[in-house]
């Protein structure tokens, strides 16, 4: 059974009270107890001290110590005797109980007392023998005349008796506090019980339970408490079915119109479901496309993140709308954010030129796109930079531009390589001056400028005099420093309007721009020709030149600045002709000399084309037989207007103009042809001697064309190569002697012979003859025609002679005109000749006939 | 109240004992008129410590009684003896007396042993004097049964303890030996034996040196040496003990053990051939001898001095005799000779010649009158014994003894222990 919790404040009360009941009666209960039992023990001893006192009296008085022990072991067995002492008057000890001995406390306590104790008194007094306590009582006997009796009681056992009493005064504390706590239980279970039952009643009265009402009939408090609580619960369940039957109509109502609601809400929420499920389907849909959407914005936003090029859009007020990191960092933007905040007017912030942006807008008005737009514009740090642009318009419908979209490129690089390009292609690495192409350029400016308006300049041509020597002496080296110095003459004597040019080598071009009248220009030249005579010092050499120029002050009425160019050209060749260091004003009689050289030119062209060349043969004879025994062929342009023309008018300008390799291969065909032609006619007897004889110039014979020309002329003539005799000037041989040899080894291999013509006018050295592989040298005309009476022709041409014999080199002496000449050259040696003494060069058919006759006299 | 230690065994001892007794009692109470018969009651410690002295002193005056009474007893009387035992404590004793007394009506109290038994009967004593009660040779030396008030009722054989101990300090001291200390069991007996000693020495003006008491009943295992270092003190040149044989032989194992060697003397109370079997024993089993400097007073002569006719006759019937007071239980084989036995054999030689003495009708009134007759009385023991009107004392000669060939025998020479 639980315990009521009224039960737990008496219980405590009752505790602490029996607590204290017990403690208290335990401590009065023991001390009166002690005292009593003391006065008893006292009282006993003193019985049987007495006792012992007055029974033995004759023993004693006897010392008749046996008896007397016998006696007092008797009271040892008496409870709480703890020992028995007996002495005769003196204190000597007659007998007692103590073993092994007496306590020395004893023995001085009855020593003290024989001689002390009165007669009828007893000594009481509390010993301490080894730790025990024991209450000591002594008595005299016959008033201390026998002795003394002297009796210690154990308080040990008074002790123990305390003890054992405080033990049952505590259990019957114990007992009745259990008796009553028994007893105060039942009587509080007694009134908790009806109490329990009420608030039960209460509790359920709480949760509508008004069944069961407790049955508790008493007339105390309780009884009406619970009559009390009978009524009021009577009434709560009035109440309370009064209102549950309005709840429960209530509740039906409403039962009924969540119903209907119920139903309307499943039929909405079956919309609502399907809606759903509709909605859940889009936004899967949704989310893949999302997600595509997403994949090709990230894959289109990386492109854009990490374009090289800077991609923009920009509002037309002139705002990025957007841009990318290469746009941010090509204006030096640390990032496309702080680029888009930081400008506002891209117009006067990012162009150089504000009108810039208008430019683009305008231009995109008229197409959808602009590329390539280049412009200078202001990186955030202030350098300026090159870009290129691609611009498209975003426009509305009615055409208005909405953004300009576009992409930008950083072309610095490009365009500072094109400036370098630039300059590298219109300047002269050596000077740093202008070259030959800006110089035109310039040239064609001011020739345009002068038939806008009226503008006067000039232009100098100016090449320097002995620089070749200087080259060849001093080296390229120092011939380049110098070049560099003659330039910064030029550049000092000149205006800065002025276009100083080098042309190359150590031709310079000065174009004097808005000279005010033709002296100006003379001014300037002679300063020029001051300066440059000046001592130029280069490392330890102090060089000294002189310049030949040429001026044009006429400079209207050109149409081509390469011809107003080559007459300035001409009139410095002509101020070299007149004897270098000086400088010659471009007049009308060279302007007359140059148009004829020009109409020339054009007639040599077409010329070409038109095949107006006509060879001639000059027969050589061999003077051993005075038989014609080869021809050379030479050239003969029949002008239509101007008649037969001698190469020596054309061949120079032939070679100029380039025209003489179709004119070379021109007489090359022809007179193969021609000549085996002739071998064919003459027969067997003279197939072997008749030889040709081609002149090839010097300029040809450089070329590699030549040796497939003549492997040509001879296939298609099919004349043997060993008729074949090419001549060439020593200079041609010289100019460049490594192609040459070249060349002539090869001419050798096809069969063919070399010929050196007008052998002794050009280089001295001799050494040539035995480097080349040369069969024939032809002795100048002008030897041949000195002979006569110069006795230094003589010389040479006996020496001549001499050494091809012993070279064994075949000498052709040509120009021969008299017999005297012939006489001395027979004289000397010489087998074979050329020369008007003989035969003129003829026609075709002159030959022809001559061949006939020697056939005819054969 | 007594506290009286008695085990079980003993308890049902007594039971069986007091029944048997009853019944016999009975028997010859019936009997008694008829075959002329006289009973004596003896009251003695047949168990225990001093168990053993009991019986001896038991067979030695049965040996003669039986064969007295096969003789067909003295001009047709014959003895018969009731034991009846104490354990050596006081309270049992006094019921026995008093059963003897009102119960078996018994002729006379014969032989108890022990001091504080016999002496806690004296009071009896008196109490029944108009029926003539006396006490005939108890087995003790103690003063009280010699001396006033209840020396009247007690006739005394043996010599005293005084005479015992005064014997022995003349002796010590005539040895030179005055530093005499007292070892004495706490208790009529022990105290008398002291006294006796106290006594003595204060003819010679000396004092007890050193004194120590130990509790009676103690058994030879138990352990003295605090009381020999106690005693030691004192540094004594003797030491008389007053005891019974198992604590004097306990005490001198430890006072030897403790490295006292001067002698130790005991009384004749102390059983010496038993004490000499104890010490023998304890000397095998700790490999020492216990036995030297051992004085020892008897108080009748040697049994093996076979000169003497009572000697011879004692074992002549020691060796027939093979009774014992009670049924065995407790490990005893009984000795062939002792002291003891001679002396309660002699106790039951004058305790047929009382009878005889008043053979035509012998009754209680009439012992003081036979005894005072028994003068000069030869016992065959060498000396005679002496009573006479009022006189209760037979004997006053005192034997003194030591281990001689393993026995107890007279001491020829004292000169040994001279200091």
């Amino acid at each position: 059974m639980k315990a009521p919790k009224l039960f737990y404040k008496p219980l405590l009360f009752m505790v602490v009270l029996f607590g204290v009941i017990g403690v208290v009666t335990s401590v009065t209960f023991s001390n009166r107890l002690r005292r009593e039992m003391t006065r008893e023990y006292e009282s006993k001893a003193l019985a049987l001290a007495q006792s012992v006192a007055e029974s033995d009296i004759v023993s004693i008085l006897g010392h008749d110590a046996g008896t007397v022990q016998a006696r007092i072991d008797q009271y040892k067995h008496i409870a709480a005797v703890s020992y028995v002492l007996v002495t005769d008057e003196d204190g000597e000890i007659i007998a007692h109980t103590f073993i092994p001995d007496v306590p020395l406390e004893i023995r001085t306590l009855v020593a003290e007392t024989a001689g002390t104790l009165p007669g009828d008194e007893n000594l009481m007094r509390d010993v301490w023998i080894d730790k025990e306590f024991f209450l000591h009582v002594a008595r005299p006997i016959l008033v201390g005349l026998a002795g003394y009796v002297h009796i210690g009681m154990d308080t040990a056992i008074i002790a123990r008796n305390i003890h054992e009493a405080v033990a049952e005064q505590q259990l019957m504390t114990l007992v009745l506090f259990g008796a009553s706590l028994l007893l105060s239980f039942l009587f509080i279970l007694n009134i908790s019980k009806p109490l329990t039952q009420l608030s039960e009643y209460a509790g359920r009265v709480a949760v509508n339970d008004f069944s069961n009402v407790p049955d508790i009939k008493s007339n105390d408090e309780i009884g009406q408490l619970a009559a009390a609580m009978r009524s009021m619960a009577s009434q709560i369940f009035e109440h309370v079915k009064n209102l549950e039957d309005r709840v429960r109509q209530k509740t039906l109502e409403l039962q009924e119109a969540r119903d209907a609601l119920k139903q309307k809400v499943e039929a909405r929420t079956g919309e609502l479901m399907r809606a759903n499920t509709q909605l859940k389907i889009e936004i899967a849909e949704r989310k893949v496309i999302g997600e595509a959407l997403r994949k090709t914005e990230r894959k289109y936003r990386a492109i854009f993140e990490n374009a090289v090029e800077g991609i923009y859009q920009t509002s037309p007020s002139g705002r990025f709308l957007s841009a990318n990191p290469a746009l941010a960092r090509i204006l030096g933007f640390k990032g496309s954010e702080e680029l888009m905040s930081s400008i506002y007017d891209i117009a006067t912030q990012v162009y150089m030129e504000p009108t810039r942006r208008n430019d683009v807008q305008q231009l995109l008005e008229k197409s959808e796109e602009v590329k390539n737009f280049v412009s200078k514009v202001r990186k955030r740090d202030g350098r300026i930079i090159w870009i290129s642009e691609n611009v498209r318009k975003i426009a509305n419908p009615d055409g208005t531009a909405l953004c300009y979209e576009g992409s930008v490129e950083d072309i610095t690089l490009r365009k500072k390589a094109e400036d370098q390009l630039k300059r590298q292609a219109f300047h002269d690495p050596l000077t740093g001056l202008p070259n030959r192409a800006l110089f035109l350029d310039h040239l064609r400016l001011a020739m345009e400028r002068s038939r806008r308006r009226k503008y006067m300049f000039a232009v100098l041509y100016m090449d320097l005099d002995r620089f070749k020597v200087v080259n060849d002496s001093l080296g390229h080296e120092t011939g380049d420093e110098l070049l560099r110095g003659v330039a910064r003459v030029l550049e000092k004597c000149g205006r800065s309007v002025d276009t100083i040019a080098r042309f190359g080598g150590d031709e310079f071009a000065i174009l004097l721009e808005e000279i005010s009248a033709p002296k100006d220009a003379i001014t300037i030249a002679r300063r020029i020709l001051e300066g440059v005579r000046e001592p130029f010092t280069i490392g330890v050499n102090e060089v000294f030149t002189s310049a030949s120029l040429g001026i044009v002050l006429k400079t209207d009425g050109y149409d081509r600045p390469e011809a107003l160019l080559r007459d300035a050209d001409t009139a410095m060749y002509r101020a070299k002709e007149l004897g270098k260091s000086r400088f010659k004003v471009f007049n009308q009689k060279m302007h007359d000399q140059a148009l004829k050289l020009m109409e020339l030119e054009t007639d040599l062209r077409r010329a070409v084309d038109l095949r107006e060349f006509e060879v001639v043969y000059q027969p050589i004879v061999c003077l051993e037989t005075r038989q014609v025994c080869g021809f050379e062929a030479l050239v003969r342009w029949r002008h239509p207007e101007h008649g037969i023309i001698g190469p020596d008018d054309f061949i120079s300008l032939a070679e100029d103009t380039g025209l003489i390799y179709a004119i070379d291969n021109l007489v090359l065909v022809d007179a193969c042809a021609q000549v085996k032609r002739w071998q064919t006619v003459c027969g067997t007897s003279m197939v072997d001697r008749l030889t040709l004889n081609i002149n090839i110039s010097g300029k040809h014979f450089g070329q590699n064309m030549l040796l497939g020309q003549v492997t040509r002329a001879l296939d298609d003539s099919g004349l043997p190569p060993g008729s074949l005799n090419i001549e060439i000037t020593e200079s041609a041989l010289m100019d460049n002697p490594a192609v040459a040899e070249d060349m002539l080894k090869q001419l050798k291999e096809l069969g063919t012979n070399i010929c050196i013509d007008d052998f002794g006018t050009g280089y001295s050295s001799l050494s040539y003859l035995q480097r080349f592989p040369i069969d024939v040298v032809k002795v100048d005309r002008s030897f041949v025609s000195g002979v006569d009476d110069d006795p230094d022709s003589q010389a040479i041409v006996r020496t001549v002679f001499s050494l091809g014999e012993s070279m064994g080199l075949k000498i052709v002496a040509e120009g021969v005109e008299t017999p005297a000449q012939l006489a001395f050259l027979e004289s000397e040696g010489c087998r074979y000749v050329q020369g008007f003494l003989f035969y003129k060069p003829l026609s075709v058919s002159a030959v022809d006939a001559l061949l006939a006759g020697i056939s005819d006299n054969a | 109240m007594e506290h009286v230690v008695i085990n079980r065994k003993s308890l049902l001892f007594w039971a069986v004992i007091a029944m048997i007794s009853f019944l016999m009692l009975q028997a010859r109470s019936v009997k008694a008129e008829e075959t002329k018969e006289l009973a004596v009651g003896m009251s003695a410690a047949f168990t225990g410590a001093n168990g053993e002295l009991g019986i001896e002193f038991y067979r030695g005056f049965m040996a003669y009684i039986e064969n007295l009474n096969a003789k067909g007893g003295v001009d047709g009387w014959t003895i018969k003896v009731l034991p009846a035992n104490d354990g050596y404590n006081p309270g049992p004793c006094f019921h026995n007396t008093i059963q003897f007394i009102e119960r078996d009506n018994v002729f006379a109290l014969f032989s108890y042993v022990g001091t504080p038994t016999t002496t806690r009967i004296l009071p009896l004593l008196q109490k029944f004097e108009d029926r003539n009660i006396f006490l005939l040779f108890p087995f003790t030396g103690a003063q009280p049964l010699r001396s006033q008030p209840f020396g009247k009722y007690v006739y005394n054989l043996r010599a005293s303890y005084f005479d015992e101990t005064g014997g022995l300090v003349d002796r010590l001291v005539e040895a030179g030996r005055t530093r005499i200390a007292v070892f004495y069991q706490s208790d009529a007996y022990g105290r008398t034996g002291w006294d006796g000693v106290r006594r003595a020495l204060e003819k010679y003006e000396l004092d007890v040196v050193g004194e120590a008491t130990y509790r009676r009943g103690a058994p030879f295992e138990q352990d003295f040496s605090n009381e020999v270092r106690h005693l030691m003190r004192s540094e004594p040149e003797a030491i008389i003990v007053v005891g019974t044989y198992a604590s004097q032989s306990a005490f001198i194992r430890d006072a030897r053990n403790a490295g006292f060697e001067s002698p130790v003397a005991g009384l004749s109370f102390a059983d010496s051939d038993k004490m000499l079997e104890i010490l023998t024993r304890e000397g095998r089993r700790a490999g020492r001898n216990y036995t030297n400097n051992l004085i020892n007073t008897q108080t009748v002569p040697c049994y093996e001095d076979t000169s003497l006719s009572a000697v011879r006759l004692y074992r002549e019937l020691m060796d027939a005799y093979k009774g014992l007071p009670v049924s065995s239980g407790e490990a005893y084989t009984p000795r062939r000779f002792s002291y003891v036995s001679f002396e309660g054999f002699l106790n039951g030689v004058l305790l047929g010649e009382v009878v005889k003495r008043m053979a035509d009708a012998p009754s209680r009134d009439r012992i003081p009158e036979a005894f005072a007759s028994i003068r000069d009385f030869d016992l065959g023991i060498g000396v005679p014994v002496e009573f006479g009107p009022g006189q209760h004392q037979g004997l006053r000669k005192v034997y003194y003894t030591t281990v001689i060939n393993g026995h107890f025998q007279a001491i020829p020479d004292w000169e040994r222990w001279r200091k």
